[in-house]
């Protein structure tokens, strides 16, 4: 059984600061055998991969190749070695020609004339077809990830990583890609497979490894295990769940202060998904939960419900009964709508910027900020000292940039620079993100609070225990189109995670009968 | 080996230090210059950076000099704020030139205060229009501004001299290729008697007061530094970058156009072909060297202004070449950028 | 007639060369992600360089070597703000030029008023004697041929080789080719000092051989027409051949309406080239279908 071990992990641990992004992981890879590895975004399985490939160098642990104790230093090595990776970003060059493309990743002795062959070769044996002579940028989603595979294929790699690789695929280019792997396997080649594709894991893998906070939470034979249960171990199972009964209830309101109807917007390649015929209500009082993977079109989402950018497409936006879909960011901030933008560091806050100047940043509906078109500056930082003395952030000054704070207090005070324009609706993108668990629950204590106040909120996270505990309704967005959206009390995390996953809901229907 | 790591916070301390570091190193660099050129290091030294400041009338001509620098630079620190690259103030200063000298010639036989009011009202314009072009041309087709406004800057240069050469050589003065004297209502009056400063320098400070007004206090300042520094929180801030190019380019071309009004109607008291050492270039420095804010802007225009004086000084003293000036300037700004690096990293030394 | 026909091809391929040196030079520093600002500054002190060490030295040909020198070492102090302070590019650019300009100044000083040397004949007389064609083909400086061929030498590198494609893709994304093992930063000197050697080329080729004598200020923003021009040529270096032939065919009919005489004041014909190099940028920026500039341009690169 040794023989068939590619490579092996004894207790490889990388933080970055305080944050432990993997955790003494252990993990055995075989000869012929597709690995799956499973877990939520932020997991640690990047992490974890960049380190096997020599991209990221681990604190602590030991790597084994073939048995033997090895060090790998950058990718370079990982590569000769017989490690080939498909990474989920970064990793082609737009302005080349595929056998450009190729050529960079194999040794220099190789030449781009014998490449074209070999594409050719290769691609004809898998069924990845791919024309060598073609620019990367003109290529399909589809087809840039079959050059990524050829690209690893031509180095004869023993063991095969491949990161998300279908939550970019269609349907059908995704099972195309399961059995060139199966096959692969066939071959004696080791595959680890990351995906948060529970159906896939289940079909193709032979075992699987399933991390939390950066620590392997379970080993499984997914063929043997049932796919709610591998995904309430990936979310956390029961044990961290925090109950909706410790909330005081409120009642939700019956006016619609938001509406969303069929709105579709394409700006590709800015923002890498589409949105698709997307509705949406939110009532007074309501906090509405948007889940769904990274990448799946929030970015987007939160453009087009903040005003920033304006619907061109069809589709109508409309805030208490009147159309905004043309109202530009700054008008619709006046009309009471408040928006939290997900990053920080350059979008809802400037790093490098004091906070009188962060506070002043989007401040639009405050009265006397500015009188005509000047500044008053004694009321901006009297608005810069209210919001860190109503909303606790804990900083030096607040003459001093805002990158002296922690994540945690700089959100507060965007948060509370929201808050105290006191808006009608609040779009709360990931508002939580990267934050310790005391900074998160004073997040939510606001958003609670705003809501039983009568304003409507909608949440994009995820965090799906934020969105159960917090949320009275919830729709998943998955490759920009949204689901229903379920009363939260009535649906369970683990079909909230099948619809991420991209499962059809009729199968998510199945799973809740049983 | 030495590395860098990025600081937590900008450090105020390196961004009030490095503008005198950078001095100062330029100072060892001159020295070091100096000997190699085969010159005495420490009189040469002192005749260019203190002999100027040891006599009323190098004070006078020290402030002088500063009036256009410290304009050129006060314009395109608004700009540079916003990470829009305006580098052809010189052309904009030129043809505000040539719009004050117009004025000026036009109204040659009238008299009144109002002459002067629209002979330096005709330089902004003349500044405005010039910078215009570049920024309609970016916000139009995309074209980079850098390039276009340089090129702009050598067809303003040659513009200006066809002009003088041309329709507004003085009729009477021999065929030399320059306009006739203004005449007393179109000059700028004397500030301190018996020296040239005049009063451009006062309106110079009021105008630094105001643009530092203006940045600090103003929307439009406000919107500049959002878009300088990032331009998704613009996108939040509702900031239209377009705009703020036009606007940004027509108060760049304006100051630079005042200093070429200024010089036309101050210093010079005609329009010759040779209007400015490259004060429009040198305004870039200035610029930096104030760090982008008004009031150190005032300062830089003065260091740089002892560099021009200090370089005729020692042309004269000491048959120094006179390109030692350009080199000082420019050594000082790439000294300047070295120790702005300290602002936001720090050196560690990493095995 | 033939007289001004033939004159004018030669004099459109001999003020041509110091752009298509300069502009073929940045087009590699760009395609590898970087936007050096200081090609002004380069040709500046090239031409200085060279033309000081060909004085001195009695050789043009050292002299040319010397110009190659000389942009180099400048444009290594860009690479060194750039890629190890880290210091934004256009500000680096911008004083490297101002830098430049003013010490070649302060060298060229002492070499105001002299005149060049002669250069030996790279074809043997027959050839040259040949009615027009031995003029149009056979007279030029062995460095005239070298700055045609380059274009085509510099293309078949960036496009051919495997070196070729690591520059564009460290220009196209630097993170991945990080992530792929190329080291970025040595990449991007490399193209940086390539630039500025052929930038340093231009202009010893401008005091060396073209005039060639050394006068203040005699680049006359060729660097930024060569800037232009790369923007124009869509980042490919055969078009930035044309392109420059282009320039070099407008200061020509410029120079031969001044001669002419057609009671136009000649600076509105010298200000052409520059009007000219305006009016190409917006109509090259404004078709977006040719802008295909690197995508990682200007960026800074810091590998933790």
């Amino acid at each position: 059984m040794m023989d068939s071990t590619v490579l092996s992990l004894r207790g490889l641990s990388k933080s970055y600061g305080a944050k432990r992004a993997c955790w003494k992981v252990d993990m055995d890879l075989k000869k012929g055998c597709i690995h799956g590895l499973l877990g939520e975004n932020g997991a640690g399985k990047s992490t974890l991969v960049k380190m096997m490939g020599g991209v990221v160098r681990p604190d602590e642990g030991e790597i084994a190749w073939e048995g033997e104790s090895v060090k790998i230093r950058s990718p370079l090595e990982g590569r000769r070695l017989g490690i080939g990776m498909v990474f989920q970003h970064f990793s082609l060059f737009d302005a080349l020609t595929v056998s450009e493309n190729v050529v960079l990743g194999l040794p220099p002795d190789w030449h781009e004339g014998e490449v074209d062959e070999e594409i050719k070769r290769v691609s004809e044996i898998y069924g990845l077809e791919v024309d060598p002579k073609k620019d990367v940028y003109s290529l399909t989603v589809g087809e840039r990830q079959r050059v990524e595979i050829v690209r690893c294929l031509l180095q004869n790699p023993k063991l095969l990583i491949m990161d998300e690789p279908t939550s970019v695929l269609t349907p059908q280019e995704a099972d195309r890609l399961i059995e060139v792997l199966v096959r692969l396997a066939g071959e004696g080649c080791g595959i680890l497979y990351i995906s948060h594709r529970l159906a896939e894991v289940e079909e193709m893998c032979d075992e699987a490894t399933i991390m939390r906070h950066g620590e392997v939470v379970a080993r499984v034979v997914p063929k043997e295990e049932k796919a709610v249960l591998m995904a309430s171990k990936m979310m956390g199972g029961s044990y961290e769940k925090r109950t909706r009964e410790g909330l005081v209830k409120w009642d939700v309101g019956s006016d619609v202060v938001l509406s969303m109807e069929g709105v579709n917007c394409d700006l590709r390649p800015e923002y890498g998904v589409r949105l698709r015929d997307v509705h949406m209500e939110v009532r007074s009082g309501e906090i509405v939960g948007i889940a769904g993977l990274a990448g799946n079109g929030q970015d987007l989402l939160g453009s087009v419900l903040s005003g920033e950018v304006l619907l061109e497409e069809g589709g109508l936006i409309k805030f208490f009964g009147e159309e905004v879909g043309g109202i530009g960011v700054v008008g619709r901030r006046r009309m009471g709508m408040g928006y939290i933008p997900e990053d920080r560091q350059g979008h809802s806050a400037l790093l490098n910027f004091d906070l009188v100047g962060n506070g002043v940043l989007g401040s639009d509906s405050y009265e006397g900020l500015w009188r005509g078109s000047w500044l008053q500056k004694d009321k901006a930082r009297d608005f810069a000292e209210g919001i860190v003395k109503e909303y606790d952030v804990r900083c030096p000054g607040v003459d001093h940039q805002a990158s002296s704070l922690s994540g945690g207090n700089l959100q507060k005070f965007v948060m509370g620079r929201v808050l105290k324009q006191r808006p009608k609706l609040v779009i709360a993108m990931q508002p939580t993100w990267g934050l310790d668990v005391g900074a998160a629950s004073l997040i939510h204590g606001y958003l609670i609070d705003l809501a039983r106040e009568g304003c409507g909120i909608i949440l994009v996270s995820q965090e799906l225990d934020e969105l159960m505990t917090l949320t009275h309704r919830l729709g998943v967005l998955s490759e920009g189109c949204m689901s229903k959206f379920y009363p939260t009390g009535e649906i369970k995390e683990e079909e909230v995670g099948l619809l991420m996953g991209g499962l059809d809901k009729d199968f998510a229907e199945e799973v809740k009968l049983c | 080996m030495l590395i860098l790591k990025p600081r937590e916070e900008g450090s105020r301390l390196m961004l009030w230090l490095s503008p005198f570091f950078a001095v100062f190193v330029m100072w060892v660099f001159g020295g070091v210059m100096f000997w190699v050129l085969g010159l005495p290091v420490l009189e040469g030294l002192g005749v260019f950076f203190l002999d100027p400041l040891l006599s009323l009338r190098g004070w006078s001509e020290l402030l002088l000099k500063a009036i256009p620098l410290a304009l050129c630079g006060l314009g395109l620190s608004f700009g540079f704020r916003a990470g829009i690259w305006n580098i052809g103030a010189e052309g904009q200063l030129l043809m505000g030139a040539l719009g004050g000298s117009v004025v000026a010639l036009y109204f040659y036989e009238v008299e009144g205060f109002w002459v002067l009011v629209l002979v330096l009202l005709g330089g902004v314009l003349g500044g405005m229009l010039w910078g215009l072009i570049p920024a309609l041309l970016k916000t139009w087709s995309g074209a980079s501004e850098i390039l276009t406004s340089l090129m702009l800057t050598y067809v303003a240069g040659l513009f200006l001299s066809a002009m003088v050469h041309g329709p507004l050589r003085d009729p009477d003065g021999y065929n030399f290729p320059e306009s006739r004297l203004f005449s007393d209502s179109s000059l700028v009056p004397i500030l301190w008697e018996g020296t040239r400063l005049h009063w451009g320098f006062v309106v110079m400070l009021v105008l630094a007061f105001l643009l530092w007004l203006v940045m600090s206090r103003h929307r439009l300042g406000y919107w500049m530094n959002v878009c300088g520094g990032s331009s998704r929180a613009a996108l939040y801030a509702g900031v239209d970058p377009k705009k703020m190019v036009v606007i940004s380019f027509l108060i760049s071309g304006g100051f630079a156009g005042l200093a070429g009004a200024f010089e036309v109607s101050g210093s010079l008291g005609q329009l010759v072909p040779v209007v400015s050492p490259g004060y429009g270039f040198t305004g870039i420095i200035v610029a930096f060297l104030g760090g982008l804010h008004p009031l150190g802007v005032v300062v830089g225009s003065l260091v740089l202004s002892l560099t021009y004086i200090g370089g005729e000084n020692a042309q004269i003293a000491m048959n120094m070449p006179s390109a030692v000036t350009g080199v000082f300037q420019g050594a000082l700004l790439l000294f300047l950028l070295a120790c702005r690096t300290l602002e936001s990293y720090r050196l560690v030394w990493r095995r | 007639m033939e007289e001004i026909l033939i004159s004018g091809l030669v004099t459109i391929v001999t003020a041509s060369c110091p752009l298509i040196f300069a502009g073929v030079g940045e087009v590699v520093t760009e395609r590898s992600g970087v936007l050096n600002l200081g090609v002004e500054g380069m040709m500046a002190m090239g031409a200085v360089g060279g033309f000081a060490v060909a004085h001195i030295s009695g050789s043009a040909d050292l002299g040319l070597l010397a110009s190659i020198v000389c942009g180099m070492l400048l444009s290594l102090l860009f690479g060194f703000f750039t890629q190890y302070l880290l210091i934004n590019q256009v500000v680096s650019g911008l004083s490297l030029t101002i830098f430049g300009l003013g010490l070649s100044a302060l060298i060229g000083r002492d070499f105001v008023g002299f005149s060049g040397l002669g250069f030996p004949s790279l074809f043997p007389d027959f050839l040259r004697d040949i009615p027009v064609l031995g003029r149009v083909l056979f007279d030029y400086n062995y460095v005239v041929y070298l700055s045609l061929l380059s274009p085509f030498l510099v293309s078949w590198f960036l496009f051919k080789t495997r070196a070729g494609i690591v520059v564009r893709a460290t220009g196209d994304n630097a993170e991945a080719a990080h992530s792929l093992g190329i080291r970025v930063v040595k990449v991007r000197m490399l193209s940086i000092m390539f630039g500025g050697g052929m930038a340093g080329l231009g202009g010893g080729y401008l005091s060396v051989i073209y005039t060639p004598l050394w006068v203040e200020n005699m680049v006359a923003g060729r660097g930024w027409v060569a800037l232009a021009l790369v923007v124009f040529a869509a980042w490919r270096p055969i078009l930035v051949l044309w392109g420059a032939l282009l320039f070099g065919g407008i200061a020509i009919i410029q120079l031969n309406v001044q001669a002419f005489g057609l009671g136009i004041q000649a600076q509105y014909m010298t200000m052409f080239p520059y009007l000219a190099t305006v009016l190409v940028l917006v109509v090259m920026s404004k078709r977006s279908i040719f802008q295909k500039s690197p995508r990682s341009l200007g960026r800074l690169f810091f590998a933790d």
